[in-house]
This record gives C-alpha cells, sequence and structure tokens, in this order.
C-alpha cells in the first residue's frame, strides 16, 4: 500500500442494515489522487444516470485525502460528495471538521453510503466495524446537542461526530451536515443525509496513516510551514484575522454582496468586519493538524443578543447574512450564524434565500399575509432570526417555499420573482459580485457544483492586477474580459488537485510544492513534477465535467443570473458597473477553447484521452 | 532547581492536536493518535480545549504504586520515567494515577511522557504557543503577569493588595 491511504472503502446499505468492505482502487487513487477526485470516480461506476437526489437511489460519500491524518500543515480537508438535491448536478462540500482524519485512523479511505434506513439511524465507526443505531432519541434534536448526546451514549469522549439538524431531516434543500463544529455547507448534503434517515456517523479509529518517502515528507512539511504559512505575507489574513479579513478587500473593491446584491459595497461594514469580529473574540481555534488557525470563537455580551457564543462569522457568513441583508451589527450576525449552524442551514444560500425574499417583499411583490406578518425589510434582523427557524422546521408557507432555495422558490411564487434571483444552477451565490471582477462571473458559471468560489478565485489577480503565468507576471486589465479564461483553467486545476489531496485553500498556493507533498506522500512518482500535479487537476475537472454532462449538463447551464448582466450597482466604487453579456459569452467561449470542451462545454474524447482518465470513464461518453 | 517544566495554557489552545500526532509519531514513527502520551478533548461549540498528560509529580503515585520499583525519577530533567527492564505491565500505575497519564500503548505496555528526554516533540509542534517547556523558576510567571495587568488596569495604587482589590 502506497502511504497516505488506508486502502479500504466502506459500502454501507442503510436499507439492508449490511456492508461491505472493499479495497481501494489504485488505479483511482493514483489517477485522481484523493477526495473529491476518487469519489467522482466512484460516483461515475455506482451512481446510475438520472437519480432523484433525495431518493433512496442517491449516494452519499464521505471520503479522505492522502494528506489528512499525517502531518501536513493545514491538510485535514475532506469532502462529502453526493448529487446535490439543490442543483440536481455534483456536489462535493469540504470542511476540515476532525471526522475526515479520524475515518482515516479508523481504517477507512472513505464510506459509500446508499439506501434508506426505515427508522432513524445513527452509524457508528470504529476500527474497521461499523454498527448501525438507533437515532430515534436523537432526531429532532440540534446539532451540538446531536453531538454531545452521541458521545455520551457511546461512553467516549473522543468519538468525532458527522451529524445533521433538524434543516437535514425536514429535507431543506441547503441543510448541512456539521463535522465537529465545522461545517460541509453547500449544496444541500444535510438534505441527503437526512432522506436516508441517518442522523449521524460516529467516528474513533486507533489505526495509523504512513507516508511513502518519510524524509521527503518531513523535508516538503518543514518548507511549506515556512514558506506558505509562517513566512508568507498572502497567509498572514488567516492567522491574524480569519476568512472574514476579505471583506476589507471586497468592501473596497465594491465587491461584497449588499441587499440581495443590488450593490458592492456596504456603509455598515465597519460594524461586522474583522476589527469587530476581534472585539469579541474570545478564543483562536483550528482544524486538526493546521497552524494557521482560522477560527474566532465569539462570544456577543451586550445588546439584544448577549450571551450568543459561536464559531464565526467567517467572510461568507458575515457577507450573505450581513451585508446581503442590511445587518450591520455584530450581535444579530453572531445570532444568525449560531442559529444556521446548530439547526443545519448553509449561511450562505441562506442569506440568499433571505436576501431575495426580502427584495420580493420590498418591491411589494409579496404580502406581508404571505410573510406571515413578517416586515421583511433589510436590516430587520428580528424578523430574520424567526424566519431562519421557521425555515429549519419548515413551519410556514413561505418558510417551507423558502426551503426549497431561490431557483425552486421563485418558480413557485412566480410573478416575476425569478428577475431578483441570484443563482447558478441553483446554488445561490457566494460573496463575490461579479460585477466587480468579471473573471469571478465566469468562475462561479462553470464551477463543477454551481455558483461557488472554491474552483477559482480570479478576483485577487483581477483586483491586484497581475498574475503569474508559469514565471512570467502578465499584466491583467481588471475591466476587460482579455486573459480572464486562462487564469479561471489554471486555478481551477490547482484547486481541483489540492482539495484531492487534501490541503486547505487558505494555505500554499505553489504547485511545485503541493505536487512535492502528493509526492512525499504517496510516492506516485508524477506528482515530483508540476506538470504532473497541474495535469491531475485538469484530469480531475474533466471527469467531473463529465459527471455533470452525463446528468444533462450543457452549455445553457452555465450562465449567470440576470441581476448581475443587466443590474448596475446602485452606489461605491463600482456604481452603474455590470458584466456585459458579451464579455462573459467571450470569456465562456475561450474557457471551452482552452479546455478542449465542444461549444455545448463538452469535454471531447481526444480531451480525455490527452489529461489520461482511464477507460472505465470514456465509456460514459454518450455525445 | 533548573529543570524544565512543560506548561499548557488553554486559552492559546487552538484544538488543532498538532501535539498529539507529534507525540505519536516521535514515539512509534507512524501518524496516528492510539499511542500518544498526551490527550487533547475538544469541546467544539464553546471553543474549549483541554491537553491533558503526565505532570511528573512529586511526590508520585505511580512510584509509589509500583511493586517492583520500575517508576523512578530522572535526576537530570526531573521527569518520571518507566523502566521497562524491570516493568511486568502490572497496570498498578494506571490505577495510581490520578490524572490518567499512564495508558496502555498498542502494543499492549504502559506508556507515558517521559519528556521526550528534555526536549519535547509536543512543544515543537505546537504553533500556537499553548505547549511550552519552561525552566521550573518561571512557572506561572505569565499568568502571573497577565492578573497583574488586569489588576492595574482596573484600579489606582491605593486601592491593590496583595491578593487583590480592596473591597469598596
Amino acid at each position: 500500500m502506497p502511504g497516505g491511504y488506508v486502502g479500504r472503502i466502506a459500502f454501507i446499505d442503510l436499507s439492508k442494515q449490511k456492508y461491505h468492505i472493499e479495497p481501494l482502487n489504485m488505479t483511482y487513487a493514483r489517477l485522481y489522487i484523493g477526495g473529491k477526485g476518487i469519489a467522482a470516480r466512484y460516483l461515475l461506476d455506482y451512481l446510475p444516470r438520472g437519480v432523484d437526489p433525495l431518493s433512496p437511489d442517491n449516494l452519499l460519500v464521505v471520503m479522505t485525502c492522502p494528506a489528512n491524518g499525517t502531518a501536513a500543515p493545514a491538510s485535514p480537508k475532506y469532502p462529502i460528495v453526493t448529487k446535490s438535491p439543490l442543483t440536481g448536478y455534483w456536489l462535493d462540500t469540504h470542511s476540515g471538521g476532525a471526522v475526515g482524519v479520524e475515518l482515516k485512523y479508523a481504517g477507512f479511505d472513505g464510506v459509500i453510503i446508499s439506501g434508506k434506513a426505515d427508522k432513524p439511524l445513527y452509524l457508528y465507526i470504529e476500527d474497521g466495524k461499523i454498527e448501525f443505531r438507533r437515532a430515534n432519541h436523537l432526531w429532532g434534536l440540534r446539532i451540538s446537542d446531536t453531538r454531545r448526546a452521541i458521545k455520551e451514549e457511546l461512553g467516549d469522549p473522543q468519538v468525532k461526530v458527522l451529524s445533521i439538524g433538524p434543516a437535514g431531516e425536514k429535507l431543506v434543500k441547503y441543510a448541512i451536515i456539521d463535522s465537529e463544529g465545522r461545517q460541509h455547507g453547500r449544496g444541500g448534503a444535510g438534505a441527503v443525509m437526512g432522506s436516508k434517515n441517518l442522523k449521524a456517523i460516529a467516528v474513533r479509529g486507533s489505526g495509523r496513516v504512513e507516508v511513502a518517502l518519510p524524509r521527503e515528507f518531513e523535508n516538503i512539511v518543514e518548507e511549506m510551514e515556512e514558506k506558505d504559512i509562517f513566512k508568507n505575507p498572502e497567509a498572514e489574513f488567516g492567522i491574524k484575522w480569519g476568512s472574514i479579513s476579505l471583506g476589507w478587500f471586497t468592501n473596497e473593491a465594491g465587491a461584497l454582496p449588499t441587499r440581495n446584491f443590488q450593490t458592492g459595497s456596504f456603509e455598515l461594514w465597519s460594524g461586522i468586519d474583522a476589527l469587530a469580529v476581534a472585539r469579541v473574540r474570545v478564543k483562536r481555534a483550528a482544524c486538526r493538524q493546521c497552524p494557521i488557525g482560522c477560527h474566532n470563537v465569539i462570544l456577543i455580551t451586550s445588546g439584544k443578543y448577549a450571551g450568543t457564543l459561536t464559531e464565526g462569522p467567517e467572510y461568507e457568513t458575515a457577507s450573505l447574512l450581513g451585508s446581503n441583508l442590511g445587518i450591520g451589527d455584530i450581535g444579530a450576525l453572531a445570532k444568525l450564524n449560531y442559529l444556521a449552524d446548530e439547526l443545519g442551514l448553509d449561511t450562505i444560500s441562506l442569506g440568499g434565500v433571505l436576501g431575495w425574499a426580502t427584495e420580493l417583499y420590498e418591491r411589494g411583490i409579496i404580502s406581508i399575509e404571505e410573510t406571515g406578518g413578517l416586515d421583511l425589510r433589510f436590516g430587520n434582523d428580528e424578523a430574520y432570526v424567526v424566519l431562519t427557524e421557521a425555515i429549519a422546521y419548515r413551519k410556514t408557507p413561505l418558510a417551507d417555499i423558502l426551503a426549497e432555495g431561490t431557483r425552486r422558490a421563485c418558480e413557485r411564487i412566480g410573478r416575476d420573482s425569478c428577475r431578483y434571483a441570484v443563482h447558478v444552477k441553483g446554488l445561490e451565490l457566494p460573496a463575490y459580485d461579479p460585477r466587480a471582477a468579471p473573471a469571478m462571473g465566469l468562475s462561479y458559471a462553470v464551477a463543477d457544483r454551481g455558483g461557488d468560489h472554491l474552483r477559482s478565485w480570479p478576483i485577487g489577480p483581477e483586483v491586484l492586477g497581475r498574475y503569474w503565468l508559469g514565471a512570467k507576471p502578465i499584466a491583467i486589465e481588471r475591466w476587460s474580459p482579455d486573459n480572464k479564461a486562462i487564469i479561471v483553467v489554471q486555478q481551477e486545476h490547482q484547486y481541483a488537485a489540492k482539495f484531492a489531496a487534501g490541503v486547505c485553500d487558505f494555505c500554499c498556493w505553489d504547485n511545485e510544492r503541493l505536487g512535492l507533498l502528493i509526492y512525499a506522500v504517496t510516492g506516485f512518482e508524477e506528482y515530483k513534477d508540476v506538470k504532473g500535479f497541474e495535469l491531475a487537476g485538469e484530469r480531475i475537472v474533466n471527469l467531473i465535467r463529465v459527471f455533470n454532462v452525463r446528468e444533462g449538463m450543457t452549455a445553457r447551464d452555465d450562465i449567470l443570473p440576470p441581476r448581475i448582466h443587466e443590474d448596475p450597482h446602485v452606489s461605491g466604487p463600482t456604481k452603474n458597473r455590470v458584466l456585459p453579456r458579451e464579455w462573459f459569452e467571450k470569456m465562456k467561449r475561450e474557457y471551452y477553447e482552452i479546455r478542449g470542451w465542444d461549444t455545448e462545454g463538452r469535454p471531447t474524447i481526444d480531451t480525455l484521452k490527452r489529461v489520461g482518465v482511464d477507460e472505465g470513464v470514456l465509456k460514459h461518453v454518450t455525445w | 532547581m533548573s529543570y524544565y517544566v512543560l506548561e499548557f495554557d488553554s486559552g492559546k489552545c487552538t484544538g488543532c492536536e498538532r501535539c498529539v500526532l507529534a507525540c505519536n509519531y516521535i514515539k512509534t514513527g507512524y501518524y496516528g493518535t492510539r499511542d500518544s502520551r498526551l490527550r487533547v478533548f475538544a469541546w467544539r461549540d464553546t471553543g474549549d480545549f483541554i491537553v491533558t498528560g503526565c505532570y511528573h509529580c512529586d511526590p508520585a503515585p505511580c512510584m509509589e504504586a509500583c511493586g517492583v520499583d520500575a517508576i523512578y525519577r530522572d535526576p537530570k530533567t526531573n521527569s518520571v520515567l518507566i523502566d521497562y527492564r524491570k516493568c511486568i505491565n502490572c497496570k498498578a500505575c494506571v490505577y495510581a494515577c490520578p490524572y490518567g497519564a499512564i495508558t496502555l500503548g498498542s502494543d499492549g505496555k504502559v506508556i507515558k511522557c517521559d519528556l521526550c528526554a528534555g526536549d519535547p516533540a509536543c512543544v515543537k509542534a505546537c504553533d500556537y504557543g499553548a505547549l511550552r517547556f519552561i525552566r521550573a523558576d518561571k512557572v506561572g510567571i505569565d499568568f502571573a503577569y497577565q492578573y497583574a495587568i488586569s489588576l492595574k488596569s482596573r484600579t489606582d495604587i491605593s486601592k491593590r493588595t496583595w491578593s487583590g482589590v480592596r473591597p469598596g
């Protein structure tokens, strides 16, 4: 067994309450590294085409990555992979929670869960064995209560728990899965878990992970810690403030979503920015094996939300639940963040949905009777607190509609409401407005899981005006569609391969060192060279595109919401800016060309052969 | 005496468990948590993290419980060590330890912290300054200093006593 893997995958059938263990397919491991790469390959094998995401036939895959559980810095990230109930396409959702590492110590590279239990269950995975345990008494509990109850029941405080909250049970389409206080947020993996009547997965392992080349590994770890983290000014923001500090940059650049993306900078931002968070911070916290420690634990001591203790807010949360709702008070933000985490809702999608509903109410598209008496105005935090709870439990008719996500909700409400919905493929947009950074629009449109910022992050190079292609810096013109597709493509390669290895997006942007890390952990020679690393990233991107095209994705799905093209920002540094349609189409055309995809956005056989996917993938290519 | 002591500050601990990983690795050569001599307990919802391990007590209950004198104190580092040539693996020390710091390793033998012979791997692995290896005469000085600062900022000089702030 090469280092980095434990070599076993568990196939769990909840309907029959049985499981079997298969050896990890090493061809897949070698080609797709780990995490989302391997999971995508298994999904192609085992998930039939066109499955309803909330049916028992959908698969829920918890997959670990080769660097998980080793001493590699900032490498606890692991994905949960499934078909998304929000988009109907591919979903991988990562977190740095402690469960991934523990799962590897428990002797599994991944678990693939199918079927549906007839009564609520939770799984207890301990050192190679899997137990099906009743969860009737846990059904309905909030997330931290679930975690506590399971630890008490199993009598082991060091068990790590993956669980859903009430929102997941009620099949809210953007429900999260919590992993020891970190969230697998996007795309509604929690609803898939809920649809399987699976409340939680408790994991405990006393096994081992070994690396293939210990000496090389120690060297590269030392080098990464020094060059990528402690002596890298770009990593400082995470160590000092956490992700929330990104808001200074986006607010100034006009990319901060404000009042349902009506504008790009928020006049009350200083009330919820990194300094405001630092003022109420009581503690720093970190994911497992991470030296960055970007989490802030905050305690609100004054105002009507006094006593709220929560981990966060991250930048995306502060933006979508803060500026996007017109909230500039750290107490209200902390309360909403706390509720979302405890009830099990994705803060990004929740913020998108609430912001959209508020705009409809302010425009008179929905009435006060429909909101159930809530005066849903921007900045009215009390209404948002009520509505958030209502959504998690689907308490009121409006909440029941909003629980479906903006795309389905606007189809149900009708009345021109889709005009104001801000999503790509059903996934609500995160906190970088493409009107302030055109390439970000392309990034959202072509991201594998819908509108998402973790597939490429071109806003950085765009606003700073510099980008390194190889060793050569090339000048980037921000307000132009030129040279943008190539940035997105190259970043997508890096992110895909990096996430497959388990490394966090807050660390380590040097492809060479990332490749060497994978080489040292697994011993696979091809990653020693930076080209091998980048090709693996490209391979994974193409593999997932094959999955998506098989599920019916075409170039017509790779679009942006009308607001981005038609509604100019009403204030701030980007006043009157839109992202012109012709710019977007040009970038998209270039993107497909560079990728070697046809005009319908489908990878050609030649492209797939060039990037080196295995033969099994080609038989899924029917176009 | 100028021996060194392991000091833990939970206010700085982030729960990353790098100390556990480093301990396990230096003792066994693989990555895991099974053979770590220290443990991290985490309450993620409140951000509380506690690292527990051997405090090298003096007098040490484990030493007193050992019937074959296999536990002894190293005069150089003042640490409490197990002599595996004498140890009969009876586990009396495991039950005697008030802190659960002695446990059974994956090879079935009793294991405990030995301060890595005066150069603890856990301390080197801690990037947050929560675990430190400091000279015995400096133990507590940071906490005392923090307290002094808070006292200084809270009151004027006339209101301070040696045990805190004078009431009223």
